[in-house]
């Protein structure tokens, strides 16, 4: 018999029920927006389909302990427009804000963004610049925690297994004194649905009495199978003070480090030139003009 | 100026109230009694023989009603361009074909009772090919040993368009510049894929429901290919999700035909959006080589231009786009010695066909962006060197094509330019930091039909019904840009009466009267508009005429106003169109109506002129359009905010043309671009600030003196893009679009 069965959880518990028969054929469903593609690309007619979007206790964003705590059923609108977002963890309102068209974020959730571990899933880089953390449950009601490197692995790929499921994101809250920027470039501008084809998150906690970056954390998308930390452009701004010279050798380390991910690729190479252009928009935008 | 009740106002289109709530049904929201649900099996390479065809595990598949490939189907050649009777031309598509000659080409379809389980089927089916070397470029087509892929060869046609002595001219003059331009295949990128249901009945009848652009084309080829009576076709237009251009060929209809005729039953056909990118048509794909010979003046003493037109895989109307876009390089600037010579080849590549503009966007990014080149090389301002050259109003066709008739591209040019403000920005210091401000400034020229080169006529029946409501019936299609509000406001204008009383459906072969030629060629305001004018004039006259038997006065004395007939002389008595229709058939067993064939008497030049502000980073290579000043000689707008809405959809395209839009292939010809992730189209937060200025000079046949707009609108676009790109960065783009990867290639290389 074909077709799909429909499983729609009200609760976690339910949730846990549902996962606890998980198998092969067995898919959760939040907005949708990615799911469904892959259904009519992949040409699959039959499967269980758990649908998360009725369970209103994971819909919720919350600051707590020093922590953003996202729901797994919370749209990317309502992430890009939270307050707390805004004010604690400005790269994650950024990069939901950017995602697709509006009426993709409308429907799209951030927990399955990462569960799909496109390349070009614009959250998970963010995130990672973020050192983000994810609340996992699984089939026996068991509940732990992953950073978020440790589940995506590759195109397409992640840890989770069919009777695993992601419930909460977590962002570490970042105070006044860290400034961040999430820049992607498409064939167009960050306001439209194109696709990103090469992505940075920038998170840098700057110390503006003695004009020094205390910390930086870089990390490039789309540019390799999964986002990277771009080591040498962090040690580059890490402890560095603020000077006109650092926004060209901050674009160089980019550079380089996009010029050694392609690995001689001739149709990546303007991800080369693309980075280069986002690094010194990211320069000028995180410090606002300071450092010329 | 005459004060109008509804021309050049604005009136909303017929339909809106049912398009926003969702009540209008789209072909593909309507399901039959008994429908099947077809698929197409498209070939996953870009040349090859066919070796075998293993329909096996689909046609265990329950559900699955039938399999056709070449093997069972007919096999009848065709051109889907054909339009009308008589008309000749290559005929090389089949139904389904025996060989891929493209990534997308129709080997089968499959028959089911659901659209799902076609689906499977077609998944299961497996094609095993012998793969044949590809001809992707066009250039590679014309080379001797060129794979062939049709038995004929690459080459189709050469084409030559020519006026004065051209070599005497090149020989004197003092300065030449020449260009080479590339531009791309591009998808017309409707919101609706294409779609069509065939219903059948016990006869044998089939009706045809299609987002159509000619019911009478659609009509003529399912005739023509499966060699039934067109009066056994019924093809009703539906509402349609946008063509520009994309369903101007039948495509799926005789395919669907064929399998209702099959199967005794009504099946649909509908495409998903890879299907309608890959395997229906593109705009062509040019190569132009343009010279042009200046005195140092300024002054265009001769030109040449070379065009090598990629039609695809088949010919469709390769030979017409190459045709009609020379015809236009001859119609904007007075150049004496000219010569156009086009060269039509067959590539592996998608299918050509009609495409807003109809070869007018390539042939003008060539010359507009020549132009320009050619006011650097003499250190002139792209203005002062076009308002030297540009057409006069009247001036004749150096070709011998229809009249110019009442030419404005200078008005517009010179209203533009204020507009833009183009003096300070052209003059303004260059910038030298990372973002680069540049402008640029394309003018073009249309048709207005097709008078001159193919047959124009429309029929148009009208009657006045005892109730005082109006039926307008004729081959009328509507786009979606509000073809059917603009026929009412024409007649309703004419006829002096309430626009709600008048009624107009759409294109219905068994109850429109026959139309030439559907909607192509920029025709329907001008030539469908026109037949419905003199319609309605000549139903009023009957009316006014009518109005003196039963008035019993002089017809001198007969005023026909405001859904009213009275004797001047006597205003107290008057008769409504009510009254006077039921008392025409009562009394004078008449009816209130009559029918008109109109044959179109000219087809005069539209022009139209923008100017485009760009901001380039350098470091990236990214652009972004800041402005667009549009400026079009429209002789009058019927509807302005119609005129305003085609304008502001068409710069949109342009701008896809001019820096993203493009089918991208890989080295066996498989298309990269096969979906809007890959494909780029211009959203809508990208759009710049746009300017429109409208020149209403009226043209002597116009109604109430209207012209085209809806496909010059496209046409500057690009070029002026282009154009500004250039005098931002100071290099000369040849390859379309410019995209920010070869924006920073022409930056490295300068």
């Amino acid at each position: 018999m074909e077709g799909f069965v429909f499983k729609t959880p009200e609760t976690v518990n339910e949730l846990v029920q549902c996962l606890k028969t998980a198998g092969d054929d067995t898919y959760i469903l939040g907005g949708g927006t990615d799911l469904v593609i892959k259904f009519k690309n992949e040409g699959i007619y039959k499967g269980e389909v758990i649908d998360i979007s009725g369970i209103n206790e994971l819909r919720y964003v919350k600051y707590e302990n020093g922590e953003i705590k996202i729901g797994a059923n919370t749209t990317l609108t309502q992430i890009a427009e939270d307050y707390n977002v805004i004010k604690y963890a400005k790269i994650i309102s950024d990069v939901a804000g950017q995602v697709g068209s509006k009426q993709i974020r409308n429907m799209a959730r951030m927990a399955g963004n990462i569960a799909n571990s496109s390349v070009r899933g614009d959250c998970i880089p963010a995130l990672l610049a973020c050192n983000a953390r994810l609340k996992i449950i699984n089939g026996k009601g068991e509940i732990f925690y992953k950073y978020i490197d440790e589940v995506v692995v590759g195109i397409g790929k992640n840890t989770l297994k069919k009777d695993e499921a992601i419930i909460e994101i977590i962002v570490p809250a970042m105070d006044e004194s860290y400034r961040s920027i999430f820049l992607k470039y498409g064939m167009s501008s960050k306001t439209t649905v194109i696709l990103a084809n090469v992505s940075l998150s920038v998170i840098v906690k700057f110390d503006s009495k003695n004009n020094i970056i205390e910390k930086a954390s870089v990390v490039i998308g789309a540019a390799a199978p999964t986002p990277y930390h771009a080591v040498k452009a962090e040690k580059i701004l890490t402890g560095a003070t603020l000077r006109k010279e650092l926004a060209l050798d901050f674009e160089k380390s980019i550079r380089e480090h996009v010029r050694e991910s392609i690995k001689g690729v001739k149709r990546y190479e303007n991800k080369i030139d693309a980075a280069a252009g986002l690094a010194l928009t990211a320069f000028d935008k995180i410090f606002d003009g300071l450092w010329r | 100026m005459q004060d109008f009740k509804y021309i050049g106002k604005y009136v909303p289109l017929h339909d809106i109230e049912q398009k926003v709530t969702g009540r209008l049904k789209y072909v593909d929201d309507i399901v039959l009694p008994n429908m099947l649900y077809a698929k197409l099996i498209l070939s996953s390479v870009a040349h090859g023989n066919i070796k075998n065809i293993d329909i096996n595990e689909a046609q265990k598949l329950e559900g699955v009603v039938g399999i056709y490939t070449y093997k069972n189907s007919i096999q009848k050649p065709y051109n889907s361009h054909k339009w009308i009777d008589g008309m000749k031309g290559i005929e090389d598509e089949r139904l389904f074909s025996d060989k891929s000659r493209y990534f997308g080409d129709r080997i089968g379809a499959v028959v089911a009772e659901s659209k799902y389980i076609a689906q499977r089927a077609v998944n299961l089916i497996k094609v095993e090919y012998e793969k044949l070397p590809v001809v992707l470029e066009p250039e590679d087509a014309l080379k001797e040993d060129s794979p062939k892929i049709h038995e004929n060869g690459n080459f189709v046609c050469e084409k030559q368009l020519c006026c004065g002595d051209v070599e005497k001219a090149f020989e004197d003059a003092p300065i030449i510049v020449e260009d080479y331009i590339q531009t791309p295949k591009i998808h017309h990128a409707a919101m609706e894929p294409h779609t069509c249901i065939v219903d059948i009945d016990a006869f044998d009848n089939l009706t045809v429901y299609s987002p159509c652009q000619s019911v009478f084309q659609v009509q003529h080829l399912i005739s023509d290919v499966l060699d039934i009576p067109q009066n056994k076709i019924r093809v009703i237009k539906t509402p349609m999700g946008g063509s520009f251009g994309g369903k101007g060929h039948p495509i799926l209809e005789p395919i669907c035909a064929f399998l209702a005729l099959k199967h005794k039953r009504a099946v649909k056909l509908t495409m998903d959006r890879r299907e309608a990118i890959l395997s229906t048509r593109t705009r062509t794909k040019t190569i132009g080589k343009v010279k042009t010979a200046v005195d140092s003046e300024g002054n265009i003493i001769a030109r040449e231009i070379n065009m090598l037109v990629d039609t695809g895989a088949y010919l469709t109307n390769g030979e017409a786009v190459a045709v009609a876009m020379g015809k236009k390089s001859f119609r904007l600037y007075k150049v004496k010695n000219q010569r156009y010579t086009s060269k039509t080849v067959y590539t592996n590549t998608p299918v050509g066909g009609a495409a807003r503009g109809y070869g007018s966007p390539q042939i003008h990014v060539l010359t507009e962006v020549n132009i320009d080149n050619v006011a650097r090389k003499l250190n002139m301002d792209p203005l002062k060197l076009r308002l030297k050259n540009l057409v006069q109003p009247y001036d004749k066709d150096p070709i011998g094509g229809p009249d110019l008739g009442n030419a404005r591209i200078i008005d517009c040019l010179i209203e533009g330019a204020k507009i833009f403000n183009w003096e300070e920005k052209y003059n303004r210091k260059k910038d030298s930091g990372r973002y680069l401000k540049g402008v640029g400034m394309a003018c073009c020229a249309h048709g207005n039909g097709y008078f001159g080169a193919y047959a124009d006529f429309t029929t148009v029946s009208i009657r006045l019904a005892g109730d005082g409501t109006v039926l307008v019936k004729g081959a009328f299609h509507d786009m979606g840009c509000g073809t059917i509000t603009t026929m009412k406001q024409i007649v309703a204008e004419a006829l002096s009466i309430d626009i709600n009383c008048v009624y107009i459906p759409e294109a219905d072969t068994f109850v429109s009267p026959f139309d030439s030629a559907g909607t192509q060629a920029s025709r329907v305001t001008f030539v469908c508009g026109g037949a419905a004018l003199k319609a309605a004039e000549k139903l009023k006259e009957k009316l006014k005429n009518y109005g003196a038997k039963i008035l019993d006065c002089s017809l001198e004395d007969v005023v026909v106003e405001n859904g009213f007939i009275w004797n001047k002389n006597k205003d107290s008595f008057k008769l409504s169109y009510k009254e006077a229709a039921t008392i025409i058939q009562r009394d004078y067993s008449d009816e209130a109506g009559c029918v008109v064939t109109y044959k179109s008497l000219a087809n005069p030049a539209s022009y139209g002129v923008n100017f485009a502000e760009v901001e380039v980073d350098r470091v990236s290579g990214m652009v972004r359009v800041i402005e667009i000043v549009s400026v079009h000689d429209i002789g009058r707008a019927i509807n302005k905010e119609f005129a305003k809405g085609q304008i502001q959809g068409a710069i949109q395209m342009g701008i896809g043309m001019a820096l993203c839009e493009e089918f991208t292939f890989d080295n066996e010809g498989r298309i990269t671009s096969d979906g809007f992730g890959r494909y780029h189209v211009i959203n809508a937060p990208d759009m710049p600030n746009i300017k429109i200025h409208l020149i209403e000079k009226l043209e002597d046949n116009g109604p109430y003196g209207a012209k085209s707009i809806g496909e010059i609108a496209t046409v500057p676009t690009a070029p002026a893009i282009i154009n500004a790109i250039n005098n931002a960065l100071d290099i000369n783009i040849n390859v379309l679009p410019a995209t920010p990867k070869r924006i920073i290639e022409f930056l490295k290389n300068k």
